[in-house]
């Protein structure tokens, strides 16, 4: 039996399939000590026994990162080298703000030490590290006394010894000690610090965490990593993988639902409070190795997810030349829109609905708050500039500009992909998504659009649901002709035996241990690389490489050669026995009642449907409002809803 | 059309549809480009233009393109009419363009049943050879038809097909040819790729909407700018720096700025700069103007667009013949990366006296470019600019080791030149101190050192060497830069600022670059400003 558990910053959602039905539960989140709610979840659904296996995205990793709690990293480099962490890559993210720093490095000059040695790009060393020098920095750590203890020396990825013998020399000093040549065994000095340094800097928050659970949960418990798969049990070799785990049990809920339900291209909309999840889902999520976290390269294999800083807390104002800006800035859960009556004073994209009719004020999170449409108002008309005549038309102009705001960062998403919209659903969850569904896939010309029936608890549904995936990464740069198929096979399954031995000691047997071998690959004199998996032979791998190439860059170069500059395993502890339960037959619901809602810059006459109590097969024709607990579906006039088997509504939008 | 019948909502809408097609040609750019200048140092601009061809949205703002584009696009109206499918390329910097190596394609969109272009899209990229006397078309020269094949506005599509001939002709030019051939391809697609977005919008909201909310976006960031210029007293302010030397003997190039604020308007006035120079300093006038533009984007603090309403309250006065309007046949290359920079200090520090509150001190003021090659025959080149300090001000310090104003390309990472070139990064640190101090101090330089593992040429096009980035309000200078070489048998000297030469296997070049001009007097509390006090004697400053 497995429970998902996903701790969102205000919500801790629990999904059980107890091998016959899913039972869910939300409740808010405990920050200080997040598994106390996590903890009283789990007794109410009665999911307190040993033979539960616990599966959750915490944000113990994240929090520490965002707050910058993490731990006194002490950073060892190559003599020469201190600053690359600190000057990074040269550029700067806003050109026209003078004031705008560079993210702060997360160690700082005086913690940042230099180590007399050096190899070359094939690993030989140039310098060799002494065993005095060692000696001396290891004297120099322990008057440091940090926490966690980071390596990363030039050209490591193609020669590990000087890392490991830092390392062995310093594990008396710190039980956190990370390599780069072990974290991400791969060229691009200041990417393969920052990451190193990230792992060490919220290991030691991960590890503290991950014993007061011990201590507390009866069962097994397993983390999700930031690729949407379990973590095995060593998740503290890579405690950063868990930073962005909370949008990926998101993105793999939407997978298996999407997948159900018989539409397997699908771009997923997560939206929230503060920000927005786009993830484009293509058959099945693509993956990327590389992420920016506030400005900091995180790289390791991820859900390709972005964020747009656009969500139903976004602020209104009107400029000083006199355009209808919303956002960037967020009104967040805290004090949260207007209407939500915690003080906040200013005039949201959540008000905005709330005056246009496309919300419930006494039906909000299932009832256990109420929205107050007199705070809206007025917070309205102050944003305004006082004018009081067309509030209404104000807020349905809040609308469109957040809606144009996200029609611009998904066609950006779909462009770099080499994707139209067009050959897409829309698959929207969060609080919000359900509002802006239709509007949004009529502007991108998306076929329709589907909204979960469990759309509130879909990330813990997500790792209800996933496999357990272990990957490894070694660093290769060799022609790709140059390499014999032996000498590939030979390391594909070096770097992978490390990954089955885990999985076997997670208790998966050989039969579900699946193995996908990659090479990233590119053309000689490139610098970007496309994964592209192993088939066996050089001549089938390297005709996919060109296709893939041709697909996402628009030619290909039949005739240059091919260098693989990495190869990648991914180990797939494959997970069966869950299906989806269906919605039982049933009478179509009737409307509870009418209330007056704004579409465009009209009032229509809506008929208000509980969304839980929809039946299977029922149709429901727009202008309407399917209220949940934690989301609403908005169908404007002439659309219409279609309950599937599974309970999700459908709209299409093409005849 | 009066301003009551735009809807502030729509206004926005339109705003970010506009942006959103200028954006969606630069990821098509990037993603077809072939070259690692455009896909991983991202040196290029798209642009959306009405049937005029004024802007109306510019992506991927490289700030040196601002005020160019539009006149690539005036150029090539002049020389043809665009009928649907066609496409101008040119890079003549005497008609439209910058410097060579910036390749611009223009393209019109038509409206169903028109039969003159609705809207006009650009993008302009930059290629990393188009011949000359050195590979990279950015070494010293002296007159333009050394710097590389010069294009005027030419048709390189007509109705849709590509002309393979003068493909040819240019291909025949330059010393990269698949690769120029694969960028330029990438160039057609992203025009392509904003063309076909810009009929869907005209199906699905009409030209008379689109036209309608272009000009009233124009007239939005033209209200922005004017509602800035009002905040300074009118006047005249006076500002002066000078570039260190051309390379080939003319030293402390001066440019020179009377700023005239009245009421909403600005006249930037560079009467008085120098005449231009033999070296390839010079700047043509588009680049004086994106400069200015720059810095006035710069003290506007909100998130708005720059079109073509941002340039309606400037007149620019650059007399021919000077070193900020280059006539031909002056070399122009470094007018692109290095004089920009010192025409946005000599800017900056106007704005400065005007709009204290918020100008920060000058920055490195240089792209300190490097380019390096065998000596024995062409087997590899290499190319790269590095950052150094950026200025502090009011209220906040610079940044160290970072790009500054005109450009924002990435580095190159040690592990990657290791591999591609025989050489060895010896260091690459921080100049620590090397900001100027101030209540706000200066951002650092960065200290690069390359050792060469066999006979190499080298060229470097590099600033403030002799004169230092200013402080402001009592802050001090930022540190000058210096080019050090060493060689095998341990002899050291210090080379100029431009210069090209070869040297032996064994020898150490250390590239030091300039920090950041401090802000304030250091050991100061206060945040009020002097206006015009300098804290050198460059820039001079006077308020008259």
């Amino acid at each position: 039996m497995i429970l998902g558990a996903d701790i969102g910053g205000t919500f801790t959602d629990l999904v059980w399939w107890t091998g016959q039905q899913l039972l869910t539960y939300k409740l808010s989140t405990t920050p200080a000590q997040p598994e106390d709610a996590l903890l009283t979840g789990i007794e109410h659904l009665g999911a307190a026994r040993p033979d539960v296996l616990l599966v959750h995205g915490s944000t113990i990793a994240t929090n520490a990162f965002l707050e910058r709690t993490g731990a006194r990293v002490l950073l060892i480099t190559t003599a020469g080298f201190a600053d690359v962490l600190e000057i990074a890559r040269q550029n700067r993210a806003n050109i026209y703000d003078a004031r705008a720093p560079k993210p702060q490095p997360l160690v700082p000059r005086e913690l940042r030490i230099e180590a007399h040695e050096r190899l070359d790009a094939e690993g030989n060393a140039l310098e060799p590290l002494s065993d005095a020098e060692i000696a001396r920095i290891a004297r120099t750590v322990a008057e440091q006394r940090p926490e966690a203890i980071a390596i990363c020396l030039l050209h490591a990825y193609a020669n590990p010894a000087h890392e490991q013998r830092l390392s062995e020399a310093l594990r008396a000093a710190s039980p956190f000690v990370y390599c780069s040549s072990a974290i991400d065994p791969a060229y691009r000095e200041y990417e393969r610090m920052c990451t190193t340094v990230l792992n060490a800097y919220v290991a030691p928050r991960v590890a503290e965490y991950l014993e007061r659970l011990r201590m507390r949960v009866s069962g097994p418990f397993r983390l999700i990593g930031s690729h949407g798969g379990r973590e095995t049990s060593n998740a503290l070799e890579r405690p950063a993988n868990m930073i962005l785990s909370g949008p990926a049990g998101g993105v793999m809920g939407a997978v298996a639902v999407s997948r159900a339900a018989g539409e397997s291209e699908i771009i997923s909309l997560d939206m929230g409070g503060t920000s927005t999840d786009v993830a484009l889902i293509p058959g099945s999520p693509l993956m990327s190795r590389e992420t920016l976290l506030e400005g900091l390269p995180l790289r390791a294999p991820m859900l390709d997810i972005t964020t747009i800083g656009a969500g139903g807390g976004s602020i209104a104002r009107l400029d000083r030349g006199g355009a209808l800006v919303v956002g960037p800035q967020s009104a967040g859960a805290i004090p949260g829109p207007a209407c939500y009556g915690r003080g906040g004073t200013r005039f949201t994209v959540t008000d905005a609905h709330l005056l246009l009719g496309h919300l419930l004020p006494e039906a909000f999170l299932g009832g256990r708050m109420t929205l107050d449409a007199h705070a809206a108002r007025a917070t309205a008309e102050t944003a305004n500039l006082g004018r009081t005549d067309d509030v209404r038309a104000f807020a349905s102009g809040v609308i469109a500009v957040a809606n144009a705001a996200m029609e611009r960062a998904i066609r950006g998403v779909a462009a770099r992909k080499g994707y139209d919209p067009a050959d897409f659903t829309l698959f929207c969850f969060g609080g919000s998504g359900g509002l802006h569904a239709i509007e949004l896939a009529r502007a991108l010309g998306m076929r329709g659009i589907l909204v979960p029936r469990l759309a509130g608890v879909l990330s813990a549904l997500g790792m209800v649901l996933a496999d357990t995936l272990c990957s490894a990464r070694a660093s290769l740069l060799r022609e790709l002709a140059e390499i014999t198929e032996a000498e590939l096979t030979a390391r594909f399954a070096q770097v992978a035996a490390e990954c089955e031995q885990r999985l076997l000691a997670d208790g998966y047997s050989l039969e579900q241990i699946q193995v996908s071998p990659e090479l990233e690959l590119r053309y000689r004199g490139q610098s970007y690389e496309l994964a592209i998996p192993w088939r066996a032979n050089r001549e089938a791998t390297a005709a996919a490489f060109h296709r893939e190439h041709e697909r996402r860059f628009g030619y290909a170069d039949r005739e240059r050669a091919i260098e693989a500059v990495n190869i990648a395993v991914t180990v797939r502890g494959v997970n069966a026995g869950f299906s989806l339960p269906e919605l039982a037959a049933g009478e179509p619901a009737a409307p509870m009642r009418t209330v007056e809602a704004w579409f465009g810059e009209q009032p229509h006459a809506t008929e208000v449907y509980l969304l839980s109590a929809l039946a299977r097969d029922q149709r429901i024709t727009g202008p309407a409002l399917l209220a949940g607990d934690y989301t609403t579906v908005l169908l404007p006039p002439g659309t219409i809803g279609q309950i599937d088997r599974f309970g999700n509504v459908r709209v299409s939008l093409r005849n | 059309m009066s301003e009551t019948d735009i809807n502030p909502a729509r206004l926005e809408v339109f705003k970010q549809l506009f942006q959103s097609v200028a954006e969606e040609m630069g990821e098509a750019l990037m993603r077809t480009g072939y070259s690692p200048n455009i896909k991983e140092r991202r040196d290029y601009s798209c642009a959306l233009f009405d049937a005029a061809g004024e802007t109306l949205a510019q992506a991927e703002h490289l700030p040196v393109h601002l005020g160019s584009m539009p006149r690539s696009v005036r150029a090539a109206l002049d020389a043809y009419h665009l009928a649907p499918g066609d496409m101008v390329m040119l890079n003549d910097p005497y008609a439209g363009g910058t410097h060579l190596p910036d390749v611009t394609l223009v393209a019109p969109v038509y409206a169903a049943g028109r039969d003159t272009p609705a809207f006009y899209v650009a993008n302009r990229a930059h290629h990393a050879d188009v011949g000359g006397i050195a590979p990279g078309s950015l070494s010293l020269a002296s007159e333009i038809y050394q710097e590389g094949i010069i294009l005027p506005p030419v048709k390189i599509c007509r109705a849709g097909e590509l002309d393979a001939d003068l493909l040819r002709v240019f291909l025949r030019n330059v010393r990269t040819p698949d690769e120029r051939r694969g960028d330029l391809l990438a160039q057609i697609a992203a025009n392509r790729t904003g063309i076909t977005r810009m009929e869907g919008f005209l199906a699905r909201y009409g030209l008379d909407e689109l036209t309608r909310y272009g000009s009233a976006l124009q007239d939005y960031a033209e209200r922005v700018i004017r509602a800035l210029l009002t905040e300074i007293p009118d006047g005249e302010i006076y500002a002066h720096d000078v570039l260190d030397d051309d390379g080939m003997g003319t030293r402390d190039v001066a440019i020179t700025l009377t700023l005239r604020i009245m009421g909403d308007h600005a006249t930037f006035d560079f009467t008085g700069s120098a005449p231009q120079v033999h070296g390839s300093l010079n700047a043509v006038e588009a680049i004086t103007l994106s400069a200015v533009i720059y810095a006035l984007r710069l003290a506007v603090r909100e998130d708005v667009p720059v079109n073509a309403g941002t340039f309606r309250p400037i007149t620019l006065i650059a007399p021919e013949g000077t070193i900020v309007h280059a006539l031909p046949p002056a070399a122009v290359a470094g007018g692109n990366v290095e004089t920009s920079q010192r025409i946005v200090d000599v800017a900056l520090a106007a704005l400065a006296q005007a709009l204290p509150d918020r100008i920060p001190a000058a920055s490195q003021g240089t792209m300190n470019n490097v380019t390096f090659g065998s000596a024995n025959g062409s087997r590899y080149t290499y190319y790269e600019t590095i950052g150094g300090g950026s200025g502090a001000g009011p209220g906040w310090h610079g940044t160290s080791g970072v790009q500054v104003h005109m450009t924002n390309t990435l580095n190159t990472p040690i592990e990657a030149v290791e591999r591609s070139a025989p050489v060895r990064i010896e260091r690459y640190t921080l100049r620590r101190g090397s900001g100027g101090a101030g209540r706000y101090q200066g951002g650092e330089g960065i200290a690069r050192s390359y050792t060469f593992l066999e006979a190499t040429e080298v060229s470097m096009l590099s600033e403030r060497r002799t004169h230092s980035p200013y402080g402001l309000a009592g802050g001090v200078p930022g540190t000058p830069g210096a080019n050090l070489l060493r060689m095998p048998d341990g002899a050291e000297e210090t080379l100029p600022g431009k210069f090209r030469r070869t040297v032996p296997a064994g020898s150490t070049l250390t590239i030091l670059t300039p920090g950041g001009g401090g802000w304030g007097a250091a050991g100061t509390d206060a945040h009020s400003v002097e206006a015009g006090s300098t804290s050198t004697d460059q820039p001079k400053g006077s308020s008259s």
